[in-house]
Order: C-alpha cells, then structure tokens, then sequence
C-alpha cells in the first residue's frame, strides 16, 4: 500500500542544509495502523508531509496503491486523510460549516448524510456551535472528521491524543481502534509510548532522520540485549549481601533488580539464587517499557 | 471539459467564497473598523484643510476650494478604500497558521481556486465600505450627474480588479518570502498613494514625478471616481483613463494567476 524507497529530504535555511530524512526504506500494510516514533526534529512530521504530497522529498520515491506521488500526486489526494493534532480547522465556523467546506473541495457526494454519519459515530452533538467554543477533545474529534470527510483509505494522524484528558484520549483511541475495523490503514505518531502500544501493529521508530528500528512493539522489546530485569524480593535483607557488587540494589533494602542478558544468564542466576540458601519472597522478569525501548533507540 | 466539471469546478470556488464570506461575517466589529479607520484617518486631512481655509485664509488650492472639500475628501477616502482593503486581504498567513492550507492544498482541485474566495470575501468588505462612504457623499452632495456617477463607480470596480490582482501576486510571494512579502505591504500601498494624489491636488507634485502619478492607475480612478460626484475637470478626459484602467484591469488578473501558480511550481510548494 504505501512502498517508501531510499526517501530522503534535506532543508535549505539560509544556505545551510538540515537533513530531515536520510535514506528510508519501508513499506506500510493495507491495514495496517503504523507508528511513528522520533524525538522532536526526528523527520516525523517531514515524513508525513511527503507521504502526504505536502512536500516534495529531495530523493528516493514514495509509491500509494502504486502511484508514484511524486510524479502524480493529483491521482492520490483525494485517497489521503490527514489530522495536525486539533488543526485544519475554522475556529470562527461551525463544525459543521468546516466540514461542508471540506466535502465540498473533495467533490464528497451525499456530504450531509456523510456529515451526520461521522457526527453519530464520533458522537459529536455540538456540530451546529461555531468551533471556538468547542473543548479540545471536541475539536480533537472534529478534526478526525474532517481527515476522513473524503472517506480516505489512508489516515495520518499526527499526535491524535495530545493534550487531552485521559478518557477522551481512550475515546480518541477506541475510535481509532474502529477505523482500522473498517478497513483504515492509519499512520500514528505520538509521543505516548502506551498509546503506540496499544493502537500500533508495528512502530517505526526515526532517530535524526533515519529508520533505527522497525518491528511489532513485542519484538521491538526483544530487541534490547540485557534490558530484561529480574526483581527478586527475598524475606530476609541480609541475605544478597553477596549479590552487592553485581546486582542493582533498590529503595526497598529487600528488593534487588538482576540485568537478564539472555536465556543462559538467566538460568544461572536463578540457579545461584537458590544455591545462596536465601529464602525468596516473590520473583518476576520484567520486559522493558516501550518508553526504555525508545530511549534506546533514540540516546 | 464536461459539463460536470464545469459544475464541479464552480462548486468547488463557491465553497471557497462560502466559506470565506461567513468567516468575514463571523468577525462583524473588524468589518466595523474597516469603515471607521479610514474616517478617522481622515478627519485629520478634514482638520488640516479646515484649517488652510478658515484658519489661514486661503480661498483654494486649484480645484480643491472651502465649498467642496468635504466631498473632495469623501471621494478620495472612498477609493482609497478600495484601494486600501484589496491589500493584504488574500494573504494565506492565517491558513497557514492554522494549517487549514494543508487541507486546501491536499484537495484535488486547482489551487488557485484558493484565491476565488478571498476575492469575494474582500469584495463584500469592500460594498460595506463603500457604501458608508457615498451614503455620505449623496446626503452632502445630492445633485450627482448618473452617467458620472456610473464612470466613476465603473473607474472604482477597475480599481479594485487591478489590486486584488496585485495582492494575489504578494500573497504568493508571502508563501515564499514573508519577509520581502512584508515589506511590499508595507511601503507599495503608501507609494501608490503617495503619487496618487488622493488627498492634494496634481498640482503640489514636482513636474518631475508627474509621470508616475499619470501610469498610476489610482490617481485615474479617483479622478474619475471624483468626476461623477464633483464634475470635476479631468486632465485627460473620460476615455483615455477608463481605457488605461480597463487594460489593466484586463491584463492584471491574468498576470496574478499566472504568477501565483508560477510561484506554487518553481518553489514547489504542495504545502509548506
């Protein structure tokens, strides 16, 4: 559906040029919801500005349901969808006046059934009050709308869930979840590494403007050699005084944190843990957090 | 080209022009000001000339004498005003701001439909100007030949094609350039007035600048704006000017366009 190959993008300020992209090669599945993580200046929004026929990139080729965007990008527009966080909209119109205008330049048939079928399945109410007045995860939720207005087959959603409260940003995330139900693929990017977890089937992750890792969020974990911990909580706090010099000790003088490089490690730990005699209360391997998997990426 | 795509086509401006206008009604106190700011602007020249008359003692100065100021001043204001509101009104900055651009550039459509819009919006501000101003033109000077009175609005609607034509080129520019953009809006409509003797006579001018003041096609349009309320005396007749303003009028909105669009594809702007 979307094949990037070798893209890559430099920006002239001044007469100096700032890399933003550097050779990225990936492929995005019919689908398929993708996440892009970076640090700030990491080329996200550059990316999703090219793919989104925005920006014209220095080099490489970009290719939507076969179409090379750089050479027709008029022959993609009208498939694309794309949401700036609560932007591209009117504040001093209405949402619904925002949205007529929206369908109108797609040339969107039967606009108002398509407009009251978005507003029922965003459960918006307050499609008749002038944008100003609207809450951000009101306007959060209408300028969704106005990305899938032209029923797009690909979504970019740029930080879809920034700033809002907790439980619109689960409604943000449910709704997202029933977009890709219906066929959407959807590029995400965020900041909220529990969010890419739980919306993205595979995350990208852009560190100053190349692709450092790519994979399910699962397999992204797996992919931090000696990032696993094993917390062991024994009865007794003397016990690990030998385990000192090796181990990682915590605030609770009962508690100590064992890196995990691999498999082997691990059986030999636990096998010197038992043969030390010490009496352990509780034992769990911890996976890394998705925040640690990209702070790996990304230092 | 079908006839669906000419129904297409006109859709697609009238949601731009839609869209526009109820902004621009949405805001009603900035339209409010674009009335009241040139009369305030103008009672100072009203107090200057007040002053010159009554004050010092002067019976005229040329054309301009105690008994038609008033009107002489109205007049001017109310072409500036054209002149003055087609600056700057089809300026993207706030779309870009907003990043409303995005949405706009993303559509299929031509994107200088965009400006289809701001023309209409600057249009509607423009008649609310305009007729605040010769309401009060007509209520100080009733007795107006119609055949003038038409000229000169005629004179005046060239005007305002020839400058919106011109902001359309700035506004491309502005996507490009801010900062050269800037300044263009800044000094360009000052030097146009400047030469454009709106509120003096030709005859102040130095001989020398004389010929920027006639390729001005401000200083055309008020004089012939002027004619149909004062029957003024003009220097090169009726004809001469309406056709230097129908030219231009004319040559103008297709130069913009093509410039707005030469600008979109040597800079390559699909957004920004």
């Amino acid at each position: 559906m979307i094949d990037i190959r070798h893209l890559s993008h430099t920006y002239k300020l001044r007469g100096i040029k700032a890399i933003a992209l550097h050779d990225i090669s990936l492929k995005i599945k019919k689908g398929e919801v993708f996440g892009l993580l970076g640090t700030n200046g990491a080329g996200k929004s550059t990316l999703i500005k090219i793919l989104t026929t925005l920006l014209y990139p220095t080099a490489g080729e970009v290719f939507i349901n076969d179409v090379d965007i750089k050479k027709r990008p008029q022959d993609i527009r009208s498939r694309l969808g794309v949401v700036f966080g609560q932007q591209m909209i009117y504040t001093g119109l209405t949402g619904r006046d925002n949205l007529r205008f929206f369908g109108d330049i797609y040339d969107v048939q039967n606009l108002e059934e398509k407009i009251d079928n978005l507003a029922k399945f965003f459960e918006l109410e307050q499609l008749d009050y002038l944008v100003e007045g609207y809450s951000s995860g009101l306007k959060m939720k209408l300028a969704i709308m106005r990305g899938l207005i032209n029923d797009p087959d690909i979504l970019f959603l740029d930080e879809p869930t920034l700033g809002l409260d907790p439980n619109m940003q689960q409604k943000i995330r449910k709704k997202i979840k029933e977009l890709q139900k219906m066929g959407k693929t959807i590029i995400l990017t965020t900041h909220y590494m529990l969010e890419a977890e739980d919306l993205c089937d595979r995350i990208g992750i852009l560190n100053k403007g190349s692709v450092v890792a790519i994979d399910t969020p699962l397999a992204l974990r797996k992919k931090m050699p000696g990032k696993n911990l094993l917390e062991v909580k024994f009865k007794n706090p003397q016990v690990f005084d030998k385990f000192r010099k090796d181990y990682i000790l915590t605030n609770d003088p009962t508690l100590i944190m064992i890196p995990i490089t691999d498999s082997d490690h691990l059986n030999s730990v636990l096998k010197e843990l038992l043969e030390s005699g010490c009496y352990i209360e509780d034992i769990k391997l911890i996976e890394p957090s998705l925040d640690k998997v990209f702070s790996y990426f990304t230092e | 080209m079908t006839l669906q795509h000419i129904k297409n086509k006109i859709k697609t401006i009238q949601a731009y022009v839609v869209k526009d206008i109820k902004l621009t009604f949405r805001f009603r106190m900035s339209l409010v000001n674009k009335f009241f700011a040139p009369i305030l602007t103008m009672l100072s020249f009203m107090v200057t000339y007040s002053a010159i008359f009554f004050g010092a003692g002067t019976e005229d100065l040329g054309f301009v004498d105690s008994s038609n100021y008033v009107v002489y001043l109205l007049t001017g204001f109310l072409a500036y005003s054209v002149f003055r509101l087609a600056w700057g009104i089809t300026s993207l900055r706030g779309e870009v701001s907003s990043l409303t651009l995005y949405g706009m550039l993303m559509a299929p459509g031509s994107r200088v439909y965009i400006l289809a819009g701001k023309a209409v919006r600057a249009l509607a501000e423009i008649f609310i100007s305009a007729g605040g101003f010769a309401a009060m033109i007509i209520f100080l000077n009733p007795a107006i030949d119609a055949k003038n009175l038409i000229i000169g609005l005629g004179a005046i609607i060239l005007l305002f094609i020839i400058f919106i034509s011109l902001d359309f080129m700035v506004t491309a520019i502005d996507l490009v350039n801010p900062g050269i953009a800037g300044v263009i809006t800044s000094y360009v409509p000052k030097g146009f007035l400047l030469i454009g003797c709106v509120y003096f006579p030709v005859d102040v001018i130095p001989e020398i600048f004389r010929p920027l003041v006639y390729i001005n096609p401000l200083y055309h349009a008020v004089n012939l704006f002027r004619s149909g309320f004062m029957a003024a005396d003009l220097q090169f007749g009726v004809m001469m000017p309406m056709i230097y303003l129908l030219v231009l009028a004319l040559i103008m909105p297709i130069l913009s366009l093509y410039i707005f669009d030469l600008v979109f594809k040597k800079w390559n702007i699909r957004g920004l």
